[in-house]
Order: C-alpha cells, then structure tokens, then sequence
C-alpha cells in the first residue's frame, strides 16, 4: 500500500490513452484507503460504490472514443464542507450529522463533469473554525509525516489525504488560511485563488467575505491542470465573476526547466517576525535564496498595516461567523432538540447541543461585536482598516510580481501542545491573513523540512494572477524536489529515517499551547 | 477579575444574555468558561480600535464590482421532496416548528 502515485496529470493522461482503467486506479485508492487511513482519519466518509461507478462510465467513455475529461479518472477527496449530492456532507459538525445534501457544490460538480472520481469526504476543524482540525466533532486527522501531530487545518483532512498518497488531489477550502496552512505543515501544495475566481455555490459557508474553494494537490501542475476545471463564472453565485480562465492545463504539460529571470518578489518584514519560528524562517529565507538564484530579484519590504490583520481578521470573521451559523436552527435539517417546549427552545438546545466549542466562541464573540455599543469601535474599524490592508497590498504589488512570507509561523506541532480556544492559537493564522482580507490569490509550497517536517513557502500575487504565482511554483517544483519527499506512512519499508519526528516540541518557539 | 461594564472584557452574565440573543443554550458553567475565554480573544480584536482610519472608506467584500444577475428564467430546481427530505419534521410538504407564540396551544402548524 505504501509508496508513491501518479500525479492527477499523469493519470488523466494514462486513463484518456487507454493505457489505465480509472476502475482500476479508483480501486488501488480505495486499498490504500483502506489499508492507511485507520491510522490517518484524514476521511469522514468513503463513498466505494459511488466512486466505482463513477470509474465505470469515465472507462466506458474511453471505449467509446468519447473524450472522457481532463481529470479522467483521477480520484479525489473532497473537504467536508462541499456539498456532495446524495453523500452525507457534516462540515465536521454534530449540527449536520446524517445530513445528505439534495446538490452538488459548483466546484465538485464541475470535477466530475471531468472525468474526477469522487472517493469520499475529509475531516475538518468544524465549519472551517480552526488552525488542527481537532475542532472536528468526530475524529482528530494526524499528520503523515508524524501520527503525534496535527495535520493543520482546517483542511486538514484533505491536507493529509494527499500527502500520505491516499489520493493526488484534493478540494479544500480558505477562509483565513485553512488550504495554505495545512498543505504547508502536510508538505504538499495548496492554492487559495482570488476571492471570486472559483464558485462557492455548495459550499457551506463560513464568512462569506473572505471564503474560497481551494484546491490541494502532490504540486503545482496538478493545481494549475484543477485550477482550470473548477474555475470561471457560475450563475448559480454571483460573487464568481467573470474573468476569462487561462491555459493552465496547458501550462501544466509543459516540459523543460524554467528560469525565473525578471520575477520580482517582495519579503513584507511584518510576515517574518514573531511568532515565526526562527527555524521556519530560515527555511523559507533559503528558498528565497533559490528564487533569487534562478533569476527573481528578491527584497525586503515595509508592509505596517499587515500587523493589523490578526485583529481585522478576527473582528470579521466572528462578525460574519455570528450570522451566517444562525441557518443551523433544527428547522429545516440538522440535529433538533427541544420541540416539545416551544419554538425558541428548539432553537436553542439544538443549537447548543449540535454546534461545538469554537463555533460558540465565534457566534457569541460576533454577537457581541455587532451589538450596539460595539459596532462601530469594532466592526466598522475592522472593515476600514480592511481598506488599508488591502490597498497596502496592491501597491506592494504594483512594484512586485509576487509577495513571499512562511505559510505558517512553525511546522506542524504535537497534539498534545496544543489547547483550543487561546490566543496562541488564533496568533499561528497571522501570516495567512493579509491574503485572506485583501482577496488575492496565495499558495504554498513545500520548501524544506525543519526536524523531518515539512516548512511551506507561501508566495500571494494579484487578484487573478493565478497564472503568475503558479508559473514561479512550478519553476521552483522543476528545480527543488522537497515535494516529491514521501512521508514515513508511505515511505515504511523503504527504510525511511524516523529519526527527528518524534515529539521535540520544546523546538518549537511558536507560542502554540501556552 | 471580570468587571461588568468594562467594554475590555465580558462577565458570566454578559455572556448568559449574548447566548440568549444567539438563541444558543450554554448553562451557566459553561458561560463563566467563556467569559474568559471571550476576555482573552476580545483583546485580540481590540487592536483594530488603537488605529487612526478616520476618513477611510470601509470595505465590505474584496471585489467592489457590481454583483451581476442572470436572466430571470424559471428552471428546474430542487423537488418539494428534496427540499423537505433532511427535515427535522414536515408534514403536509411544510417544515413543521412547535408554535411560534408563546404558551399557545395548538398544532404547530407551519402555514
């Protein structure tokens, strides 16, 4: 069961030649499933049956010389909170348990218009509100590289699901950095795109301002072949707007090294301080190095308003948050309790009994900052200096092609660091904000390794510059093979060396678990 | 000490009256938890209030283009059937809730 796969690329190409089944690669998934995933939980549902007679009708295309799509074939694991017609869709949450949505989310049916095989659904921090995706109502996913830590998050399932090869490629979601961070601590690539670039319709929604559906992946070939199925307008979602989608899956086939001459790429001083473990640092400042060495012109830069984004992000987030959970009322799905003592009591012990601990904290906090003493010294505030924020941003990024910054502030950490609902926790988002606020596309990609675990260089461009960002990931990824480095669940027998991972967490100066 | 009336920090009571405007049960112990809990992440956000953005517009949602509409066409959507099939209760092809008036009698009916 253990070693490496077949990228999404490699796949799709094997299966649309006729030189693959996709029934018989769905199946080798489902084995290593099978044989991995008790140890991972990186799934909350696998969908067997589904998945097979999905493989079944892509073979079928083949043998009728249909064109059986660009994914053909490849398997895929999809985060908790998209919606998947007639798969239980729980978004990590007692609220939803058994919850079957009657429609497939924009992004997941798109997958499978080309030729993707959906093989099931991946743990979560519930409703997307966490950093460890041990906010999950029913299971903790552990990290491939060391079953002691958490895996990030709060896409952490997916995360997990493709480093430990279980599947090539994975849909996500970023709202404050849940598709960056857990691929950076997961040693995988992870694309957050432009707020607007990829339909939400389906996915069940956290803050409305600042979600995305973000895709994880074994590179960024593989995100820029996904990028262009998932991408474009939908009429079902007005906030996807408009803007043409490029020749990624052509940028993705193309062979031969890549040089970086002219790349201009700004280091905001703001997104390297504290608590930005040194070590981290320095395997993001070699990375850099390496840009630098293939051509990009590599600088420091001043970016002051980005120490705000920890404050604005939360501010918003909760606000948002506080209203977009109201539809979990016991009403129309989800848990109910309390219907025999009225309407206002059903809605409030189905709701206190189905909604989690952070998600409490979330509502209630949002609630109190949009009451009416606090609506202005906190929201409206978080929502002017968001134009700040973003403005800053977009004049960085009129004198660089590409902003550069660590994806997390340290390597994933020991579960047993870790303790829900304090400030250190919610610090360890920091470096993924400023993205979030301001819209612009940001991805991260794994750029060495700090104790055996894996360190994310995240690098953000301008709204819809996907096609830039992607292109110096890539021209990294042809130089550098940190991604290609299997983690030790699927390394064993290979004789892989275990040494460094097991729990040295004094190491890791991140303030996490204080 | 939590204070009532410090806008820095948020009492078990604060926390008690923000669950019931939430419509979220938290039992008392549970609201003392949280008030400290609240406390600590209410410091977090309170950052935002020491900068000077006076004059500054405030921005909603990262794109400001006009949100734009589709042809107004009816098309198939989701079934009654589907519509009501993760229901906690229906009847009649309604949601059914308790009764929404207080102490009323009667068959809760959704119409």
């Amino acid at each position: 069961m253990a070693g490496d796969i077949m990228t999404a690329r490699e796949t799709a190409a094997a299966v649309r030649a006729g030189q693959a089944s996709a029934v018989e690669i769905t199946k080798a998934a489902l084995d290593r499933i099978g044989a991995l995933d008790k140890d991972l939980g990186a799934f909350l549902a696998v969908d067997e049956a589904g998945a097979l007679a999905a493989a079944e009708a892509v073979d079928q295309k083949v043998a009728a010389g249909e064109d059986p799509g660009p994914l053909a074939g490849v398997p895929v694991a999809v985060k908790d909170n998209l919606s998947t017609k007639g798969l239980a869709t729980t978004a990590g949450s007692n609220i939803l348990k058994g919850y079957i949505p009657p429609y497939d989310a924009t992004a997941v049916a798109r997958l499978r218009a080309a030729g993707a095989v959906i093989v099931g659904k991946t743990n979560m921090d519930e409703m997307g509100m966490g950093a460890t995706t041990v906010n999950s109502a029913f299971q903790a996913t552990k990290n491939p590289w060391d079953l002691d830590r958490v895996p990030g998050g709060s896409s952490g399932g997916s995360a997990a699901a493709v480093a430990a090869r279980l599947v090539p490629l994975s849909l996500g979601s970023d709202t404050g950095g849940s598709v960056r961070q857990p691929a950076a601590m997961c040693g995988i690539t992870g694309l957050r795109p432009t707020y607007g670039r990829v339909s939400r319709y389906g996915l069940l929604a956290l803050a409305g301002s600042m979600d995305t559906v973000g895709l994880l992946a074994l590179d960024a070939r593989d995100c820029a072949l996904a990028l262009q199925v998932v991408a474009g307008p939908d009429d079902r979602d007005a906030s996807a707007e408009a803007e043409p989608v490029g020749d990624w899956a052509g940028m993705a086939g193309e062979a031969g090294p890549k040089g970086l001459d002219g790349l201009r790429i700004g280091l905001p001083r703001q997104l390297f301080q504290e608590p930005v473990d040194p070590a981290v640092k320095a395997a993001v400042r070699e990375a850099l190095d390496q840009l630098a060495g293939m051509g990009a012109q590599v600088e420091e830069c001043d970016l002051p308003a980005l120490t705000y984004s920890l404050g604005v992000y939360y501010v918003l987030v909760s606000a948002e948050a506080s209203s977009t959970m109201s539809r979990y009322d016991g009403v129309r799905f989800g848990l109910r309790l309390g219907d025999q003592q009225g309407v206002a009591a059903l809605y409030e012990q189905s709701r206190g009994a189905g909604l989690g601990p952070e998600v409490k904290r979330r509502i209630l906090l949002g609630t109190h900052l949009l009451s009416g003493d606090q609506y202005e010294s906190y929201y409206m505030q978080a929502l002017r200096l968001r134009r700040v924020i973003k403005e800053e941003l977009e004049q960085a990024l009129s004198r660089y092609d590409l902003l550069a910054a660590p994806a997390a502030p340290t390597t994933a950490f020991p579960f047993d660091s870790w303790r829900a609902g304090t400030r250190a926790m919610y610090r360890g988002d920091f470096v993924a904000l400023p993205a979030s606020l301001a819209g612009i596309p940001a991805l991260s990609i794994p750029c060495g390794f700090v104790e055996g675990m894996p360190v994310g260089l995240q690098l953000m461009g301008r709204a819809y510059g996907e096609e830039t960002l992607l292109r110096a990931a890539l021209a990294y990824q042809e130089a550098f093979d940190h991604h290609r480095r299997l983690p030790p669940v699927n390394a064993a027998g290979a004789g892989a060396p275990t040494a460094g991972t097991a729990g040295d967490g004094g190491s890791h100066g991140g303030g996490e678990g204080q | 000490m939590v204070q009532e009336g410090n806008p820095l920090s948020l009492s078990q009571q604060q926390v008690m009256e923000l669950a019931r405007t939430a419509r979220l049960a938290v039992s008392p112990a549970e609201a003392a938890a949280l008030a400290e809990e609240l406390t600590g992440l209410l410091e977090l956000c309170r950052e935002v209030q020491d900068a000077d953005v006076q004059g500054v517009e405030p921005l909603v949602e990262p794109s400001e283009r006009p949100g734009e509409f589709r042809p107004d066409e009816v098309r198939p959507g989701l079934t009654q059937e589907e519509a009501l099939a993760n229901a906690p209760d229906a009847c009649d092809g309604y949601f059914r809730v308790p009764s929404m008036m207080a102490g009323a009698e009667g068959e809760g009916g959704g119409a």
